[in-house]
């Protein structure tokens, strides 16, 4: 499943990323790799982004970036 | 020996706090990422050798947005001699991943731990020193903001920077180890050795201009194939994979974090972030800082401001603060209201006698305050009032008996223009017989109770030696002049006299000549208080949006945001430049080198400064008080109506050719809640009201002179010559705001009074009011009143005053911006570029129609009245809207537009 799936409040760990052109980069450097623990949030007032509790701290994305972020659930 | 030290570390880590700590400035922080979108420099305060360099928060040193690309080419430069890293403690595994990054560069590396006491208040543990070992770097905890280990930092800092030793950096998994070796290898043999590993990982993460440094380097890519093939991923994402877990492996012994309980800042989120209060929450929000700053307490202060520092003067009194009604203020107004009530009861008295062809300048003279200017010309300069003089008393008994007479009846609505919109109707009917005048009044209240308002009709008698009662109610009637004047002001009060009489009267002592005292009066005093008179309102804006851009809440906006502004291309972040643009326009427009899309940089920049800026803030508190009365939603409606004003351009924009593209990328942090120190709000908010002062001083003082001279002097019956108040129609400002006033007919405000402030707005935003106090006269009330009759003559009613006010303020608000944001945008666009003009041309343009529509439609709604400008402006609003509504039909247009190009 990938990342925009899991539902609020659930957690999953992240097992593969996808093409996502140039923000998947930044993707990485936010902490989103390989192995990392995501726990799903929140979902902003109009639908979309999605914030997300990665090593630690909070981080807000898009749903169509998370689509491409393969995750299983925890 | 001098030393540079460059500050390094994520966004919204503190680096700007520690930077001020370290040099004594004062440069603006706030809580969320992205503040500093510049390099600054300083020096040490307490070493003069030692330049601290400030550089934007960074994730990576993978350039990716132009702030970033800042701090990594000024990293990859050499000059620094050591970096400091600050890590935020709280977020230590992500902070360190840039550490990791850092520690490659072959300069000495300091960590300075920072909010380490965020951590103990939640509860978990970091050991400092074992992280030292773990990461073979000097780790110094410090509390940036209340300066705690700032020596030490700096003390391991030149330490560093003396011994002058590489770090080592940090080990990844031995295949990747053993890839990095053979590529290194394979480098060039120009690259310096401490350097190869640096080049070698930057070559894997595919760092386009660390590459283009090296020059000719052959063929490496079969090392990036390789790591990929033995990874099964792409070569930057094996790094990123690697360096988090090279912390991950010792982030256990370093830190221990207590799981399970929730922190304050997700229990205020889950309110704040509320899937359906959110929105509901920010928009209240909003309007609580712009009904509290411009209608109660600011309302207050410049009240204060205007009538008091800048006006006669104003009483020392604490009571009055907690009661209004109590105090040596309402002293004096009970004392002085039924006086100018009666003064003004009998000069309309006196108006109407006047029209029924009585001679009343005698009586006028003698018995009013303030005679006509008119009248005392007539007198000649040597005449002085004297009621008891034998002969005013003639002139009165012959007045009486002619006015009584000729029947002269008078009205005299109590309710002043300031409240003209207000429902409350009181008016006086009077005549120089009683029986007449309660006919009068009678037939007056029937007609108050057929229209259903409230109010009363009374009756009164026109006497100026009769008895000032009321026979029904046994009050005073305003009615003539045995209601004694109230006495000097300091006989109720500690009374501290206006700036303007002061300057006034300093000048009258020292005999100053007319026309110099004019300009310092008339001019200088009268412009520049007017816009100083606006200071309190801004300081109280300032300091409840210091809050809230301190405590974090502006990134959470963002978050709510970002599905609204991806409609046409933006991310939330857009809303950054645009809160910053709330304080001016010029960091308003720079911030927007956050945003990494360029269609969607240039959009930004076209549209921040549709926000109201601070120097906007007093056109709006204008005219939410005078023309509105203060009611509550003029402030907060400018504010979204700049809003509104992107959102629409937006999503219109996007749809042509050239804004066409992706759309551009949302990720974002949201920081922790942290309360904002009161000496930082106070800062804030002095800092920009400090500028708004010093730019009243110097560009404004400046204006305004210009202003004055241009609508004193002029050219009447062919000669050129002083032209005054009474001749104003035919000054230089006249001819010149009349050349292009038409343009402003579809509007409402087609007078060369407001015109000229369009064109002074421009060289700064203050300049609106300043000339409309220069160009209209006579102190704050009148010259807010003379406005408001400009208004009702060139919209062709009185009833319209509201609807072309508001015009005039959406287009002042909405037009292009003052000079130095339009520098701003110049520089951004990089010159004076097609994307410049587009730029102003846009803003104007739709300033202009939006006022037009608001304008027309005003008119057909208030008055019914239907013409061909009403049909332009729902042609106009229709072809908005279709602009919003047509599909985006991306190729179509394309192929359409390159048609038409070929």
């Amino acid at each position: 499943m990938t990342l925009d799936e899991v539902a609020v409040g659930d957690s999953c760990t992240v097992s593969k990323l996808g093409e996502t052109g140039e923000i998947r980069r930044r993707i990485l450097d936010m902490g989103i790799t390989e192995g990392a623990q995501v726990k799903v949030c929140k979902v902003a007032p109009l639908g979309d982004p999605i914030e997300l509790t990665v090593r630690g701290y909070q981080l807000s994305l898009r749903k169509s970036d998370a689509a491409s972020i393969e995750v299983q659930p925890a | 020996m001098s030393k540079t030290v460059a500050l390094v570390g994520n966004p919204n880590s503190g680096k700007t706090t520690l930077f001020n700590q370290l040099t004594g400035n004062h440069q603006y922080v706030g809580n969320w990422p992205g503040v500093t979108v510049e390099r600054k420099t300083g020096t040490l305060k307490w070493d003069k050798d030692v330049e601290i360099v400030d550089l934007p928060g960074i994730y990576s040193l993978t350039p990716y947005s132009s702030e970033e690309i800042i701090a990594r080419d000024y990293l990859v430069g050499g000059s620094a001699d050591v970096i400091v890293d600050i890590v935020d403690a709280s977020n230590l595994e992500r902070n360190l991943y840039l550490t990791t990054q850092l520690m490659e560069f072959g300069v000495p590396v300091v960590v300075a731990l920072n909010q380490m006491d965020i951590v103990s208040k939640r509860g978990y543990r970091i050991d400092s020193t074992a992280l030292s070992d773990k990461l073979g770097l000097p780790v110094v905890e410090i509390s940036a903001l209340r300066g705690d280990g700032v020596d030490e930092v700096m003390q391991a800092a030149m330490k560093a920077a003396k011994d002058g030793i590489a770090p080592k950096p940090a080990r990844f998994s031995d295949d990747l180890e053993q890839l990095i070796a053979h590529l290194e290898y394979d480098l060039p043999d120009g690259v310096p050795a401490q350097l190869k590993r640096f080049y070698a990982i930057k070559y894997l993460e595919c760092d386009s201009k660390v590459i283009d440094d090296l020059g000719e380097i052959g063929d490496l890519d079969s090392h990036v194939r390789a790591v990929e093939a033995r990874f099964g991923d792409k070569a930057d994402a094996v790094v990123a994979n690697e360096r988090y877990n090279y912390l991950t492996s010792f982030m256990p012994s370093v830190q221990v974090r207590p799981e399970g309980n929730k922190s304050a800042t997700e229990k205020i989120d889950r309110v704040l972030l509320n899937r359906v209060l959110a929105l509901p929450i920010f928009v209240a929000i909003i309007v609580a800082i712009y009904y509290i700053s411009i209608s109660t307490v600011g309302g207050v202060a410049t009240d204060w401001a205007n009538d008091g520092v800048f006006g006669d003067g104003w009483y020392l009194d604490p009571i009055a603060i907690v009661n209004p009604d109590a105090g040596a203020q309402a002293a004096y107004d009970e004392a002085a209201e039924p006086y100018d009530e009666a003064q003004k009861a009998i000069a309309n008295y006196l108006d109407a006698a006047a029209e029924a062809g009585i001679d009343t300048k005698i009586v006028a003279a003698n018995f009013l305050a303030e005679p006509p200017e008119d009248v005392l010309e007539a007198l000649g300069e040597g005449f002085e009032a004297d009621p008891e003089s034998a002969e005013a008393q003639a002139a009165l008994a012959e007045f009486e008996s002619q006015a009584s007479k000729a029947g002269v009846i008078a009205e005299y609505n109590t309710v002043d223009e300031e409240e003209a919109f207000e429902s409350d109707y009181y008016v006086y009917v009077g005549a120089a017989n009683e029986a007449k005048a309660q006919e009068l009044a009678d037939a007056r209240n029937d007609e108050i109770a057929a229209e259903g308002r409230e109010g009363a009709a009374e009756a009164i008698i026109y006497q100026f030696d009769g008895e000032a009662i009321d026979e029904e109610t046994g009050e005073a009637v305003p009615q003539g002049i045995q209601v004694s004047a109230p006495e000097e002001y300091s006989a109720y009060g500690i009374w501290v006299p206006g700036i303007p009489v002061l300057i006034g009267g300093a000048l009258e002592a020292v005999g100053c000549v007319d026309w110099l005292y004019d300009l310092i009066m008339d001019g200088i005093v009268a412009g520049v208080g007017a816009v100083l008179g606006f200071v309190p309102q801004i300081m109280i804006l300032f300091f409840l949006l210091a809050i809230l851009e301190g405590c974090g809440y502006m990134a959470r906006v963002t978050f709510i945001l970002d599905r609204l502004f991806r409609r046409f291309g933006l991310s939330g972040k857009t809303f950054i430049p645009m809160i910053v643009g709330t304080g001016c326009g010029v960091p308003g427009v720079m911030a927007s080198r956050t945003i990494e899309s360029e269609s969607a940089r240039h959009l930004t920049i076209m549209t921040t400064t549709f926000m109201p800026c601070s120097a906007k803030l007093p056109i709006i508190a204008l005219i939410a008080t005078a023309v509105f009365g203060g009611v509550w939603w003029v402030g907060p409606l400018a504010y979204f109506m700049g809003i509104a004003a992107i959102v629409i351009s937006g999503i219109i924009l996007k749809k042509t050719k050239p804004f066409m593209g992706e759309t551009a990328p949302y990720i974002m942090e949201l920081p922790e809640y942290r309360l904002p120190r009161f000496v930082d709000l106070l800062r804030s908010m002095w800092e920009r009201a400090w500028s708004f002062i010093k730019k009243a001083g110097t560009i404004i003082l400046l204006a305004t002179v210009i202003v004055w001279f241009l609508s004193g002097y002029g050219i009447y019956e062919g000669q050129f010559m002083w032209v005054g108040e009474d001749l104003m129609d035919y000054s230089f400002l006249a001819y010149f705001g009349n050349a292009f006033a038409w343009i402003f007919a579809p509007l409402g405000f087609a007078n060369w009074q407001s015109a000229s402030t369009v064109i002074t707005g421009l060289i700064a935003k203050e300049n609106v009011i300043g000339t409309m106090a220069v160009v209209f006269g006579g102190g704050e009330l009148a010259w807010s009143s003379e406005f408001m009759q400009s208004l009702a003559v060139s919209s062709g009613s009185a009833a319209l005053i509201p609807v072309a006010a508001f015009s005039f303020m959406t287009f002042q608000l909405l037009c292009a911006p003052c000079f130095a944001a339009m520098g701003a945008i110049k520089r951004e666009m990089g010159g004076f570029n097609k994307w410049f003009w587009a730029a102003i041309g846009w803003e104007c343009g739709f300033a202009y129609v939006v006022s037009l529509i608001i304008f027309q439609l005003g008119k057909l709604a208030t008055l019914g009245m239907f013409d061909v400008w009403t049909a332009v402006a729902i042609v106009l609003l229709a072809l908005i809207l279709f602009g919003l509504f047509r599909p985006a039909g991306k190729r179509e247009a394309l192929q359409k537009t390159v048609a038409a190009e070929a």
